[in-house]
C-alpha cells in the first residue's frame, strides 16, 4: 500500500498534539467507576486479618447479619464452592512453586491485610460498622516478614508442600555463582537493600459487579488496565462461560502496573453479586490500599564487581533475594521482578564473566507483582552502583567509565551473558547527549569548588537497557491467557469521521491520542475526525490492554495496518465512483482528492454513498468500511530500549536531607508518536522513581505489621521536593515495526533512583563511606555520614 | 441512633436543600447525593488533596467536613467553576501542556492553583510548586503543572484587557 | 473509613456551648477545623457520641488587643488569617514565620488555632511559638473560666489540662519586648509534612551581647520542649559558635526524645543540636530562618 500522495496537509505523527480525553477530566467529567451507579447497588466492606499469620477456626457473623442495612456477610467458606481456586504460575519458570489460593481463606491467614469476610450493605460507612461487629476467631502463628527470617534455618514455613520458603531459586549467567574474576586487579562487594513500596495510585481500586440473573451474564465496571484478562479470569474462575461476561475499564485515575492482575478481594465481589443477584460496589479505601495493592522493589542484592586496573569491567556477580508475598500472583506470577534483575543487570556493558542468582522468597506480606519498570530499577541500581564504585577506586570519572565498557556500536548485535540478544542499543549516543544535555564538566568543577565551602553536591549517572513491549512467547502456555498481541478496529461513520475501537487502554498516558494520530495519519483524515474507544471487553477488539509499555510499539503498528486497509477500501469506492483507479485517488481531511490536488468528493458524501445508495455502486462492489486489523511483535521476544539518567543533588551534610537539584534523561524510544505525551510519560516514571530513592518505604515490623500504612507515614513525592527534568532523545527506528516505535511508559522510572543513588554517594564521597539502602533517608544519610550511630 | 440534619445551601450557584446523616461527609455528599462527581477522593485523611473544593470562596478539603457543617455556605466545585468560565485559561493551559493525565487529581489541582492566581500576580515557579505541595499528583510528576499554571498567569493579564 | 454513626450539635453561643459540654463531657468533641479531628473519625480512632460544632460562635475568630498590651487570639481564628495578620507579623513574628510551614493552604483555610492548641500534636508549630512566647490558655467551663501558663498545660502525648468540660475560649499573649530577635526553624521531609525537629528561638540582644533568651523546640518529643536554662547559658555572652554549642547541649538535656521506625532518638537529638545552632546564626544574620545552614556565620 503505497504512502499519501498528499504531503501538504502536515501529518500528525510526530508532533506534540494534547489529549482527547483530557477535555472531559480537566472538566471533572471524568467517568470514574466510584462515578457509576446502578439501581439495588449494594457496598462491600472487609474484616481483613489483623494478623499476618493466623489459623482461622472461625468467624461468627450473627450479630453482623443482624445489623440494619446489611445484606449479607460471606466468608471463604461460602465461598469456596463457588470461586475456583487459582496459583500464579508463570510457563517460562516451570521450576517456581506456586500454591493455590482462594477469593478468601477458610483455614489459614497468611498476611495482615487478607480480607477474611466481606459484609454486603447499603452503604460502604454501615457495611463498616458491621464489619466490627464480626467476631473472628484467629489463632496467630509465628510470622515470617523479612528475608533473613524467611531463609533461617528454623523460619516457619508458609507453604508445607514446597518445604521452606524458597518459592523459586534460579541462575542465570555463563559462570558459577562466587567464583573470583580472572584478570581482576579490583574486586569490590556491597549489599543493597531497597525499600518495599506500592503504587498509590490517586483512584483506589475499585470494582462494580453487576451479575444480571435472567441471561445469567455478569458485567464488571472496574478501574484496570486488562479487561480482556479479566473477562477470562471471572469467567474461569466463577464458571461462567466467557462470552457471558463482560469487563468495562472507563476513566482509570492512575494504575502503573497495580490494577493488572487478580485480586481476591475484587473476585469476591464478583462472586457476591452472582449470589445476591444485584450489583455490589466496592472501593478500597486508602488504609486497605497500602495494605493489600500490589507491592513491589523489595530486594536484597548482594553484588561483587571485578575490575583491571584501566577501568575494563571483567564481570558482575549478584544474588537477589527476593522476599515476595504470602503468594505468587495471579495470573503473571511474583517472579516478573526477579526475572529482570537476573537478566537486565549489567546489560548495557561488555561484560566477560556475569552470574545473578535469584531466590523468590515467600513471606507473610501482601502480594508482589509487576510495578512501573518491573525490576529494572533493581538491576539499574545495583549495576551502575557498583560501576561507580570501581570509577571511584581507580579514581576515573564515572562519564569515562562508562565510555570505556558500554557496548559500542560496533559490538552489535550482542548476546548478553544473561541471555539476551540486542539487536543494537545506542548507548554511546545517549551517553555523549546527556554529557552535553547537563553540562557535566563545570559541574564537576561547581562541585570541586562547593566543597571547600562545605557544600556537599552530587552527579549521578544511570544507564539503563529496558525490555518493551513483551512478544508472544512470555505468557500463553500454561494457561497463563495474556494476550501479547493488540488489535484497532476502524469504521467510517456516515457523516464522514472515523470511529475507532483499540484493545490498548488509557490510564492517562496518551495511547488513545497516540492511536487518534496513527489513524488520521494512515487514513488522512484530521486529528478531531476520529474518536477513539477502548475499554470495554465486548466491543474493543481482543488484546492485551495495558502492559510492558506495548500501546505505542504495538498497538500503533495495528492501527497503521487497520488505517491502511479502511483507506483502501473507501479508495475503491471512491474509484468506482470516480471512474478511475484507486492509485490515482488520495484522502485529504474530509474529501478524496485526485492527482492534481482537486477534492472531487467529500468522504461523507462517500460514507452516504455505501450506507444508504449502494444501488450507485458496481454491482460486484461490497462496500466495506468497518476493518480490523491486530498486530504482534514477531522479530524479537521483546522490543528493548535504553536510555541514561542524570541527577544533581545536594546532601546537607549534617542534617542528612538531600535536596534534588535537576533530573536529565537521555532516552531512545525509536520514532516518537508524540514528543510532548512521551516526555511526559518519562517525567512521571522519573519522580516515581525519585520518591523511592528518598521517601517510599513500606516499613512492616518482624510480626509482618504494617506500621506506616497512611499517606502521612508513607511519604509519596509531592511538588515541593521534585526538580525539574530535562529530557532529550535520540530516535533510532525500531526494526520490528513499520512505524518504528518502542516503548517510552517505563523509561522514566526504570534508572531514576539509580541515578539518585550514584548522586548521594558522589556527594558524599569526601566522608569515606557510602550508602546502599533505599530510600536514602535522613537517618541513613546521617549514618553514612558518621554524624549518628 | 444519630438524628439526620436538613441542610440548606447553595452549591454551584444552585440553591439545594437536603436531609443527610451526621455522618456524611462533604465530598461524598456533592458526589452521591448531588451527583456532582468530579471532585474525588483518595484518602480520607485530608492529606491528597483529590477532594480539594471550596466552601464560602476558599478551597478546603472536602474529606474533612461534614456535610451538616454547609449549611448556610456557599460550595463551589469543578463543576461549577467549569460553567462559570472562571478557571477557562488554567484548564486550557493544562490541556495544552498535558498537566493532566489519569486527570484523577485535576479538579482539586485547579482549585488549588486558581485559588494561587486569584492572590499571587505571577507566581514564581518555587511559589506555584510550595503552593500545590498539598496536591498528590502521581502521573504527572508535576513539571507540567507548574508550566501551565505558570503559563495561565503569564496570559491572563491579556484576557482581563 | 467512613465515620461511626455520630450525633451532630451546633453551638450557636458560649454559653450554649459550656452547657453542652458540661452535660455531654467526653462523650462530646469539639469540632472547630476539623483538620485533625475529622481523620481522627474517619480512621475511627476517635468515637465520640457527638460532635458539637463551634464553627457558628459568633464573635470567635479574631485577635484583639487587651488592655496591657496583650493580643487575644480568638480559638476560632483561621490558621489562613494568623499567616495574613499585619498585626501578628509586626508584634509575633514567631507566629508569622511558623504558619506557612502548618500543612498546607486548604487545611489552613479551614484550621484553627484553638483547635491546634487544644490538641497539641507534638509536631505542631502553634503550640511551640506560643510557648516561646509565654501565652497564657483561657478555659471556659460552665462554672468557672480559668487561665494556665501554656508551659503548664501540656502533659504528655495528646494530653493537657483541658477538661472534657471546658472550652478552649482564647489565648492571651503578653507583650513582647521591643527590639528582640527571633529564629524558627524546622525540618520536614516534605513542605507541610510534621517536623522531625523543629525550633523557636527569642533573643534579646544588647549591644552585642546577649541579654535574655528562650529557646522551644518542637516535634522531637511528646510536647514542646522549654530548654530551662537557655537564659542562663546566654546572658552576658556573644552569640558565636561558643555559644550555639553550649546551648545546642543544654538542649539536648532532660527529656525523652520521640523515635519512630524511620528517625530514631539519637537522629532527633543530632537535629536539634543542628537547627538550635542554626538558629542562633539565623539570629545573627537577621533572617530569622533557622533552616539555613549557619555556615561561617558563627565564629
Amino acid at each position: 500500500m503505497s504512502d499519501r500522495l498528499d504531503t501538504e496537509t502536515p501529518s500528525p505523527l510526530g508532533r506534540s498534539l494534547p489529549r482527547s480525553r483530557a477535555q472531559r477530566t480537566v472538566a471533572g467529567q471524568g467517568r470514574f467507576t466510584d462515578d457509576l451507579s446502578l439501581p439495588r447497588m449494594v457496598h462491600a466492606a472487609f474484616l481483613r486479618s489483623p494478623y499476618a499469620h493466623a489459623t482461622i477456626n472461625g468467624i461468627d457473623a450473627e450479630e453482623a447479619r443482624a445489623h440494619p442495612g446489611v445484606v449479607a456477610v460471606l466468608t471463604g467458606a461460602d465461598l469456596a464452592e463457588r470461586v475456583a481456586r487459582f496459583a500464579g504460575r508463570h510457563p517460562l519458570f516451570p521450576d517456581l512453586q506456586a500454591p493455590e489460593q482462594s477469593a478468601m481463606p477458610v483455614e489459614r491467614t497468611l498476611w495482615q491485610g487478607e480480607p477474611v469476610a466481606m459484609v454486603i450493605a447499603e452503604s460502604r460507612a454501615i457495611a463498616e460498622d458491621a464489619a466490627e461487629l464480626i467476631m473472628a476467631d484467629l489463632d496467630p502463628l509465628p510470622a515470617v516478614a523479612s528475608v533473613e527470617a524467611a531463609l533461617a534455618e528454623d523460619a516457619p514455613v508458609l507453604h508445607d508442600a514446597i518445604g521452606g520458603n524458597v518459592g523459586l531459586d534460579m541462575h542465570v549467567g555463563n559462570r558459577q555463582p562466587d567464583q573470583p574474576f580472572a584478570d581482576a586487579t579490583v574486586e569490590l562487594s556491597a549489599v543493597f537493600r531497597f525499600g518495599r513500596h506500592t503504587g498509590v495510585t490517586l483512584e483506589p481500586r475499585v470494582i462494580i459487579a453487576d451479575y444480571r440473573s435472567a441471561e445469567r451474564r455478569l458485567d464488571v465496571f472496574q478501574s484496570h488496565q486488562c479487561p480482556h484478562q479479566q473477562q477470562d479470569i471471572y469467567a474461569r474462575l466463577l464458571g461462567l462461560p466467557e462470552h457471558k461476561v463482560r469487563v468495562v475499564c472507563g476513566d482509570v485515575g492512575g494504575a502503573f502496573g497495580l490494577k493488572q492482575q487478580l485480586y481476591p478481594d475484587e473476585l469476591a465481589v464478583c462472586a457476591a453479586s452472582r449470589i445476591l443477584e444485584r450489583p455490589v460496589k466496592f472501593v478500597a479505601d486508602r488504609l486497605e490500599s497500602f495494605a493489600s495493592d500490589t507491592h513491589a522493589r523489595e530486594h536484597v542484592v548482594h553484588a561483587r564487581v571485578g575490575a583491571k586496573a584501566d577501568g575494563t569491567l571483567v564481570g558482575l556477580d549478584l544474588d537477589d533475594r527476593f522476599p515476595i508475598g504470602a503468594y505468587s500472583q495471579y495470573p503473571r506470577s511474583s517472579v516478573g521482578e526477579g526475572s529482570h534483575v537476573l537478566r537486565m543487570s549489567g546489560a548495557p556493558y561488555r561484560l566477560r564473566d556475569y552470574s545473578c542468582r535469584l531466590r523468590m522468597i515467600y513471606q507473610n506480606k501482601p502480594l508482589v507483582g509487576h510495578y512501573r519498570s518491573v525490576g529494572h530499577p533493581i538491576a539499574c541500581a545495583v549495576t551502575e552502583a557498583m560501576v561507580d564504585r570501581v570509577a571511584a577506586r581507580l579514581g576515573i570519572d564515572p562519564v569515562e567509565i562508562r565510555r570505556r565498557n558500554q557496548l559500542k556500536d560496533a559490538d552489535f548485535p550482542y548476546q548478553s551473558p544473561g541471555g539476551f540478544s540486542f539487536r543494537y542499543l545506542s548507548l554511546d549516543a545517549c551517553l555523549e547527549r546527556l554529557v552535553d544535555l547537563v553540562s557535566y564538566d563545570d559541574l564537576r568543577g561547581e562541585q570541586r569548588a562547593l566543597r571547600d565551602r562545605g557544600v556537599f553536591r552530587g552527579l549521578g549517572l544511570a544507564t539503563f537497557v529496558e525490555l518493551t513491549g513483551t512478544g508472544p512467547g512470555y505468557y500463553g502456555a500454561d494457561n497463563a491467557r495474556v494476550s501479547a498481541q493488540d488489535g484497532v478496529s476502524l469504521k467510517l461513520e456516515p457523516d464522514g469521521t472515523v470511529r475507532c475501537w483499540t484493545s490498548l487502554t488509557d490510564q492517562g498516558q496518551g495511547i488513545d491520542t497516540g492511536i487518534q494520530q496513527v489513524v488520521a495519519h494512515g487514513i488522512g483524515v484530521a486529528m478531531d475526525a476520529v474518536t477513539v474507544d477502548s475499554g470495554d471487553s465486548a466491543t474493543a477488539p481482543y488484546g492485551g490492554g495495558a502492559w510492558a509499555s506495548r500501546g505505542a510499539p504495538v498497538g500503533s503498528e495495528a492501527a497503521l495496518r487497520a488505517s491502511r486497509k479502511l483507506k483502501g477500501n473507501i479508495l475503491d469506492i471512491a474509484a468506482a465512483l470516480l471512474q478511475t483507479t484507486r492509485d490515482r485517488l488520495d484522502i485529504r481531511g474530509a474529501g478524496i482528492v485526485d492527482e492534481t490536488g482537486a477534492t472531487r468528493m467529500d468522504l461523507a458524501e462517500l460514507a452516504t454513498i455505501g450506507y444508504f445508495r449502494q444501488e450507485l455502486l458496481p454491482a460486484d462492489l461490497q462496500p466495506n468500511l468497518f476493518v480490523t486489523e491486530h498486530f504482534v511483535p514477531r522479530l524479537d521476544p521483546f522490543i528493548i530500549t535504553n536510555g541514561i539518567h542524570f541527577s544533581h543533588v545536594e546532601v546537607d551534610a549534617e542534617t542528612g536531607f538531600v535536596r534534588l537539584l535537576s533530573h536529565a534523561v537521555v532516552h531512545d524510544a525509536g520514532r516518537l508518536l508524540n514528543p510532548m505525551l512521551a516526555d511526559e510519560q518519562i517525567r512521571g516514571g522519573v519522580v516515581q522513581g525519585l520518591g523511592a530513592a528518598l521517601f517510599e518505604e513500606l516499613i512492616y515490623d518482624a510480626e509482618g505489621q504494617l506500621t506506616n500504612a497512611t499517606m502521612a507515614d508513607y511519604l509519596v513525592p509531592m511538588a515541593g521536593e521534585m526538580p525539574d527534568i530535562r529530557i532529550a532523545h535520540v530516535e533510532t527506528p525500531e526494526p520490528s515495526t513499520e512505524l518504528g516505535t518502542r516503548g517510552v511508559g517505563e523509561a522514566g522510572t526504570a534508572g531514576s533512583a539509580a541515578a539518585v543513588l550514584n548522586a548521594i554517594n558522589d556527594a558524599i564521597s569526601p566522608f569515606g563511606n557510602t550508602i546502599d539502602t533505599l530510600p536514602a533517608t535522613p537517618e541513613r544519610v546521617l549514618r553514612a555520614l558518621g554524624r549518628i550511630g | 441512633m444519630t438524628t439526620p440534619k436538613t441542610v440548606h445551601a447553595t452549591v454551584n450557584g444552585e440553591r439545594i436543600a437536603r436531609t443527610v446523616d451526621p455522618r456524611t461527609n462533604l465530598v461524598d455528599f456533592l458526589r452521591h447525593d448531588l451527583g456532582l462527581t468530579g471532585s474525588h477522593v483518595g484518602c480520607e485523611h485530608g492529606v491528597c488533596g483529590a477532594c480539594t473544593l471550596r466552601v464560602d470562596g476558599v478551597v478546603v478539603r472536602g474529606c474533612l467536613m461534614l456535610a451538616v457543617q454547609i449549611d448556610g455556605c456557599r460550595v463551589e466545585t469543578i463543576e461549577g467553576v467549569t460553567a462559570t468560565g472562571e478557571i477557562a485559561a488554567l484548564q486550557e493551559a493544562f490541556v495544552a501542556r498535558n498537566a493532566l493525565q489519569c486527570g484523577f487529581c485535576t479538579p482539586g489541582m485547579l482549585l488549588t492553583a486558581a485559588e494561587l492566581l486569584r492572590e499571587v500576580d505571577k507566581p514564581s515557579r518555587h511559589a506555584i510548586r510550595e503552593h500545590i505541595s498539598g496536591n498528590y499528583c502521581r502521573c504527572t510528576g508535576y513539571e507540567a503543572i507548574v508550566d501551565a499554571v505558570a503559563a495561565a498567569s503569564a496570559g491572563r493579564g491579556d484576557d482581563e484587557r | 473509613m467512613k465515620l461511626a454513626p455520630v450525633d451532630y450539635r451546633v453551638a450557636e453561643s458560649v454559653e450554649d456551648l459550656v452547657d453542652l459540654l458540661g452535660e455531654l463531657g467526653d462523650d462530646a468533641a469539639i469540632l472547630a477545623g476539623g483538620q485533625s479531628l475529622v481523620p481522627s473519625l474517619n480512621l475511627r480512632l476517635s468515637r465520640p457520641e457527638v460532635l458539637v460544632d463551634i464553627n457558628r460562635l459568633p464573635d470567635a475568630g479574631g485577635i484583639e488587643e487587651m488592655d496591657d498590651g496583650s493580643l487575644r487570639l480568638l480559638p476560632l481564628t483561621r490558621h489562613r488569617q494568623l499567616e495574613r495578620d499585619a498585626r501578628i507579623a509586626a508584634d509575633l513574628p514567631l507566629v508569622a514565620k511558623a504558619m506557612p510551614h502548618v500543612a498546607h493552604v486548604a487545611i489552613r483555610n479551614r484550621g484553627t488555632v484553638g483547635g491546634s492548641l487544644a490538641l497539641g500534636d507534638p509536631a505542631a508549630e502553634l503550640p511551640a511559638v506560643l510557648t516561646a512566647y509565654d501565652a497564657r490558655i483561657v478555659l471556659r467551663s460552665r462554672d468557672e473560666t480559668r487561665r494556665l501558663p501554656i508551659r503548664d498545660f501540656y502533659t504528655g502525648l495528646y494530653a493537657n489540662e483541658r477538661r472534657p468540660d471546658e472550652y478552649l475560649a482564647a489565648i492571651e499573649v503578653p507583650p513582647v519586648p521591643a527590639g528582640e530577635r527571633i529564629a524558627f526553624g524546622e525540618l520536614a521531609r516534605r513542605c507541610g509534612d510534621y517536623a522531625l525537629a523543629g525550633v523557636a528561638l527569642r533573643m534579646r540582644l544588647d549591644g552585642d551581647l546577649v541579654a535574655d533568651a528562650t529557646l522551644v523546640l518542637f516535634g522531637v518529643a511528646d510536647r514542646p520542649v522549654v530548654v530551662p536554662d537557655a537564659a542562663e547559658i546566654c546572658r552576658g555572652r556573644s552569640p558565636d559558635a561558643a555559644l550555639s554549642r553550649d546551648l545546642a547541649e543544654a538542649s539536648c538535656q532532660g527529656w525523652e526524645p520521640l523515635s519512630d521506625p524511620t528517625t530514631s532518638a539519637e537522629a532527633r537529638l543530632h537535629l536539634t543540636r543542628v537547627l538550635v545552632t542554626r538558629a542562633v546564626a539565623a539570629v545573627v544574620r537577621g533572617d530569622g530562618d533557622a533552616s539555613r545552614p549557619a555556615g561561617d556565620l558563627l565564629q
